[in-house]
């Protein structure tokens, strides 16, 4: 299947830094040949990559504003997160206004069709069968999340259509009620603060047409509003949501316009998956609805928004207390009458992505699981995404599914240069000391063992940790310990630099052990430069 | 066949949950049927979750074949004097601050049998308890 994404790469200025790699929630990026490469069939279009690059290779493909020239009568869906992108002074009815001078026929408020949903969601839980804890379907990028990552949770998604296709809905019928020509092209366009909903209204999950015909960037449309904002020009339009429905655009207005205190608010990605995790582990049966929206504040913290969101939240919570009403816009004989007609359900159901699967049979998939297992047994743990995937588990998983390529590992390859037999020269101990002129204090057999490598500490435990068999250990440490550490890691020689002399016990703990020692007069740092460019010739 | 072993501490109620969540996710990564899958993690999850409420500490092994999935626990712990009474519906010696966690229901080991296509268990008194579950496929 192929997936439109909104959100893109501009090869160009990206510099591969692995900068996205690391915060994407379904690991969909690889850093390959310096660039940045993403998996098509893993990306949820949240935006995280776009958040954290500092050369702004990412970037959000919305419409242009022409789009709305094709049609004859151009809709704006604005959502309560743009009102609170403007100073506190600014009303509802002045971005109307100005929104009609930018060159909208009409204005549509998509708060109006949350508080349907609202109405809506009460109805569901009141008259279907359902099981707790419910997802809202309100996030395209949660949505597109749980077909990635948690197939299993899918179920637990509230089986309606995203607000923002209702109110398109609303917005085109109520249109073309008005209308006397209802052959003219109606378009409506959503002022987007994310690039996941156009890719919702691109290519909506079930399958079905998008209600809404374009996507604008909030970020785009700002600047243009803000030039035609006039504080003597505002316009009322009759359907304008309460404050329940305003509160949609910050988290937890969602999940408190339902009227039940069984509900669970989490916004920013990351805090979702920890969310979804705990529902996987069979917990939170007791909540019976979950707001989860992937941008950290809710829809206000979108990545297409201009305002700070701290801000933005202030805003939207003072419009909406400004706002409060009894009872909602939207009328309970409409949603009343429209709910058992389908008018909220979602066409289809939410299918699975299916990228978890390594392979395409049982099988393959056992063998690659193992020798992903066993691959991943020989890195470090570090996930420091050097090799371009985010972290070594991906990483094994990619080498094993043939998507990366062996020996990428900076930590890895270092460790086993000395077993991997890529080394070009072969030099013993003793050939060695006689041509850098190292001075021979113990010689034992060791000293015709071929050199394979060089550790460079004074810190016993490293050294330890990175000392082997058929190596040099450059130190100037002289107590009789070093002989031990020398004995079990098996290394062929102690060469100690400075102009240090070994303690006189080392020396016959040395020669016990079978231990050999050199000394030189030269520094540390000359000696390994050295070895250096005599073992990598 | 892939071996996998998870250590299980007593009252480590923070990682509860870890071995049935890790389990489900590598039988989708192999691509075992849904249905499957489920009933292993459930098992898994119970198994692991009896360790974590009654035993000092234990063992969850998942052995993966490609016929299905075998998943023995193993704990130290003070075992189980009434094995039959132990596997009826409702019935559990969990302590009251478990409760409160929503856990200790009474269901753990019955769970595991409905799930399972073969259920063995035993346990010594003092000791510690063994179960074993086999989930096929198909």
């Amino acid at each position: 299947m192929q997936y439109y994404h909104s959100v893109r790469l501009d090869v160009s200025r990206c510099i591969g830094c692995t900068r996205c790699i690391k915060v994407c929630p379904t690991e969909a990026i690889r850093v390959t040949g310096r660039r940045s490469v993403i998996m098509e069939d893993r990306c949820i279009d949240c935006g995280e990559c776009f958040r954290v690059c500092h050369q702004h290779a990412w970037y959000a493909m919305a419409d242009p504003l022409e789009r709305k020239d094709d049609f004859d009568i151009s809709i704006a869906l604005v959502p309560p997160s743009f009102y609170a992108q403007f100073g506190p002074e600014v009303e509802p009815e002045h971005v109307v206004s100005a929104l009609k001078s930018v060159g909208f026929t009409d204005v549509f408020d998509a708060a109006y069709a949350k508080e349907a949903m609202t109405r809506a969601y009460r109805m569901f839980m009141k008259t279907e069968k359902w099981e707790a804890p419910l997802i809202s379907p309100a996030c395209p990028a949660v949505v597109r999340l749980l077909q990635v990552s948690y197939p299993d949770l899918l179920g637990h998604i509230v089986p309606m259509d995203s607000p923002i296709e209702i109110a398109a809905k609303m917005a085109k019928q109520e249109s073309d009620a008005w209308s006397d020509c209802s052959f003219r092209r109606v378009g409506c366009f959503f002022i987007t603060p994310c690039p996941a909903r156009v890719t919702a209204i691109k290519q909506p999950v079930g399958g079905r047409r998008s209600y809404v015909d374009g996507a604008f960037s909030m970020s785009d449309i700002f600047g243009l509003v803000l030039k035609k904002l006039d504080p003597r020009k505002s316009e009322k339009i009759d359907k304008m949501a309460t404050g329940s429905g305003i509160s949609w655009a910050r988290s937890g207005g969602e999940a408190l316009s339902l009227g039940t205190k069984k509900v669970l608010a989490v916004d920013g990605i990351h805090a979702v998956i920890t969310v979804l995790h705990e529902i996987e582990r069979g917990k939170l049966r007791d909540i019976e609805f979950i707001e989860a929206r992937a941008c950290t504040g809710g829809c206000i913290g979108g990545p297409l928004t201009v305002e700070n969101p701290f801000i933005a939240r202030v805003r939207n919570r003072m419009l909406s207390e400004h706002r409060r009403a009894k009872s909602l816009a939207v009328p309970v004989e409409w949603v009343e009458e429209n709910y058992p007609k389908g008018y909220f359900h979602l066409a289809g159901t939410i299918p699975p992505r299916d990228v978890l699967r390594m392979d395409s049979t049982i099988e393959g998939a056992l063998d690659r699981f193992e020798r992903m297992e066993a691959l991943l047994q020989e890195l470090p743990g570090y996930d420091c995404g050097a090799c371009g995937s985010p972290t070594c588990r991906t990483y094994a998983q990619d080498v094993i599914c043939g998507q990366a390529a062996e020996g990428r590992c900076a930590f890895q390859s270092q460790a086993d240069s000395s077993d991997s037999g890529e080394r070009k020269i072969r030099i013993t101990c003793r050939q060695l000391a006689e041509r850098l002129g190292f001075e021979i204090a113990v010689d034992s057999e060791s000293l015709d063992d071929e050199v394979n490598g060089c550790c460079c500490s004074d810190m016993l435990s490293d050294v330890m940790a990175t000392a082997r068999r058929g190596y040099i250990w450059v130190t100037v440490q002289t107590h009789p310990n070093i002989v031990a550490v020398a004995s079990v890691t098996g290394v062929s020689a102690i060469l100690i630099t400075s102009d240090r002399k070994p303690e006189d016990r080392t020396l016959v703990s040395a020669r016990t052990h079978g231990v050999s020692i050199l000394v030189t007069t030269k520094s540390s740092f000359e000696v390994a430069g050295r070895l250096w460019s005599i073992l990598n010739q | 066949m892939t071996t996998l072993t998870f250590r299980v501490r007593g009252m480590d109620f923070s990682n509860a949950g870890e071995v049935g969540a890790k389990v489900k996710r590598i039988l989708h990564q192999i691509g075992f049927e849904r249905e499957v899958t489920r009933r292993a993690a459930v098992a898994a999850y119970e198994m692991e979750l009896n360790i974590v409420i009654h035993a000092y500490e234990g063992e969850v092994k998942v052995r993966i074949f490609d016929t299905g999935v075998e998943i023995i626990a193993e704990d130290r712990g003070p075992g189980i004097p009434d094995i039959e009474l132990a596997m009826q519906e409702g019935y559990s010696t969990a302590p009251p601050e478990v409760w409160k966690m929503g856990f200790g229901a009474g269901m753990g080991l019955p769970n595991i049998r409905k799930c399972s296509d073969i259920f063995e268990i035993s346990s010594e008194v003092g000791k510690g308890t063994y179960v074993r579950s086999v989930v096929l496929r198909g």
